[in-house]
């Protein structure tokens, strides 16, 4: 395994105050790297850091590298061209991350668009493509629908088909199955999963659903106030957590899923 | 659509069509010039051949108030088109970045009353057509910079502007594909209010002489210059004020109307 994602002492403050404190990790491709923790814990912001959308005004500082390239320090035309191409995200709320004005083949053809040298019509292949991939078939979804005609669980995969488009070799996946009922959430992360073992994409997974965790995370991290508290393999932290507030936290949302053990749900994967 | 938004629309249609359609029908046969003067025949009543009768000059007083109501038009259109396209470009440029000589322009713009910003185009350029233009249009930049920058912001806190940078697009083209589309049903809103407001301006321009010069004809300028004949020949001022008020009222009420329909369709859209 190739190391693809350093993060070094980050620490990021907005305006007003710290947020992140030394938080250091590194994410080897093909590998899934879990981050939990409490609502308001930095998760959201380390992920905003990651990708440069940090609002104006806040300040970051350590480094945070994408291979050989130093990412904290990139300017935003540089930032254009590692965004989409090298590295893909997926918000929590497919509500609003769909423009309403434009049909949903546009979108997902435009990271094609702007990062490869495709024509209109392979451009046009390749979407479909993509959409069958994340589940999209023609007959139930046409390339020329817009946002509104959709469900929440078809926006939400027009979203992992517009991060996917340029195979990225990382994907930060904030919360991103969340607001999904349980079938399509594994059917999505099925997909993402199958993404990481065939073209070795990494895979940094934030979420608060230690089930979810479980069941998909090689690595976890917990933080707690902008700091991570504890890291190491899905096994050892859930096995053996050292520190308090792990305990805690795998306490109190393990308690009720103990009762009714995990069995896995009739996953839907469509051929990659 | 709902029934009223439908209604408010159909009057306001109905109140621009009196006026608009015969004065482009008459505007395309007389070239917006005033009709011939006829010394024997002024202030002659209604009749078959001068339907709302002569002015003090013998003009046809429906094609002197209907050319100039086509006039008042243009002037009113081409200002609100150049504060929409000049106002939309520095809206967006303020929403984008901080701004301040653009908003700080803009706040400067709004403290100064339109016939002081007239005058001085009057006293600059003489009195024409072309000035009256620009100070219409300079008087409505402001508002239209702020209504832009407003709503523009508002679409670029949305998730689908940091999606579309998260693939790696820039800001020019955020801009172009992403807010100038969602943002237009408002400004077409706008545009068309700003009309009732630039009419009314124009109206008002002209009546203190700060217009385009006689012999054009022109609204404001008919209403002051007919002013001393309201109780001898009433129906000399009462014409085009009436005009002024279809005009206004009826572009008002096609704003609304649109403004409401286009918010039926967008809930519709988005429900």
């Amino acid at each position: 395994m190739r190391s693809l994602l350093h993060v070094l002492n980050l620490s990021v403050q907005s305006p007003n105050r710290p947020i992140l404190h030394d938080v250091s990790f590194t994410l080897e491709s093909g590998q899934v790297l879990a981050i939990t923790g409490e609502s308001g814990s930095g998760k959201s912001t380390l992920a905003l850091s990651l990708t440069g959308l940090l609002p104006p005004g806040f300040q970051t500082n350590g480094s945070i590298r994408l291979e050989k390239t130093e990412l904290s320090t990139l300017s935003e035309r540089d930032w254009c061209q590692i965004r989409g191409k090298r590295l893909g995200m997926v918000f929590q709320e497919p509500m609003t991350a769909l423009n309403p004005t434009r049909r949903i083949g546009t979108q997902i053809g435009d990271t094609f668009r702007l990062h490869t040298t495709l024509s209109r019509r392979e451009i046009d292949t390749e979407t479909r493509t993509l959409m069958e991939q994340v589940g999209l078939s023609e007959a139930d979804v046409s390339k020329r629908a817009y946002p509104h005609q959709l469900s929440g669980g078809q926006r939400q995969r027009v979203l992992l088909a517009m991060a996917l488009a340029c195979q990225p070799e990382l994907l930060i996946a904030d919360e991103f199955s969340t607001a999904l009922d349980a079938r399509t959430q594994a059917a999505m992360m099925a997909l993402v999963t199958r993404r990481c073992e065939t073209q070795g994409m990494a895979v940094l997974m934030i979420s608060h659903d230690l089930g979810l965790v479980r069941r998909h995370a090689d690595h976890v991290l917990v933080m707690k106030d902008g700091a991570c508290v504890e890291q190491g393999t899905t096994a050892s932290v859930f096995n053996a957590p050292r520190h308090p507030y792990t305990q805690a936290l795998l306490t109190m949302s393990l308690h009720g899923a103990a009762r009714t053990p995990l069995t896995p749900l009739p996953v839907f994967t469509a051929p990659l | 659509m709902t029934a009223r938004s439908n209604r408010t629309l159909r009057v306001g249609s109905i109140l621009l069509g009196i006026v608009l359609l015969p004065a482009t029908v008459i505007t395309l046969f007389n070239g917006g010039h005033a009709p011939p003067i006829d010394v024997l025949h002024r202030y002659a009543p209604p009749s078959p051949l001068h339907p709302l009768g002569t002015d003090p000059f013998g003009r046809d007083l429906m094609v002197h108030v209907l050319t100039g109501a086509f006039n008042s038009v243009t002037i009113a259109a081409i200002s609100v088109c150049l504060a929409t396209i000049v106002g939309t470009a520095l809206g967006l440029i303020a929403a984008a970045r901080p701004a301040r000589t653009i908003m700080g322009l803009a706040d400067l713009g709004l403290a100064f009353p339109p016939v002081l910003i007239a005058a001085l185009f009057v006293t600059a350029l003489g009195a024409s057509a072309t000035g009256e233009t620009l100070a219409i249009a300079l008087f409505g930049l402001p508002a239209q910079i702020r209504i832009t920058r407003q709503a523009a912001r508002s679409i670029l806190i949305q998730d689908y502007i940091a999606a579309s940078r998260l693939a790696g697009r820039g800001p020019f083209y955020i801009m172009r594909r992403h807010v100038l589309p969602n943002i237009l049903p408002l400004l077409t809103i706008q545009a068309t209010s700003s009309l009732a407001l630039a009419i009314l301006s124009d109206a008002g321009l002209s009546y203190l002489g700060l217009g385009a010069p006689p012999p054009r004809p022109d609204l404001g300028r008919a209403l002051a210059s007919y002013q001393i004949h309201i109780f001898d020949h009433p129906l000399l001022v009462a014409i085009p004020g009436i005009t002024i008020i279809f005009l206004v009222l009826g572009f008002n009420m096609f704003g609304d109307g649109l403004r409401d329909a286009l918010d039926a369709a967008y809930e519709e859209h988005t429900l």
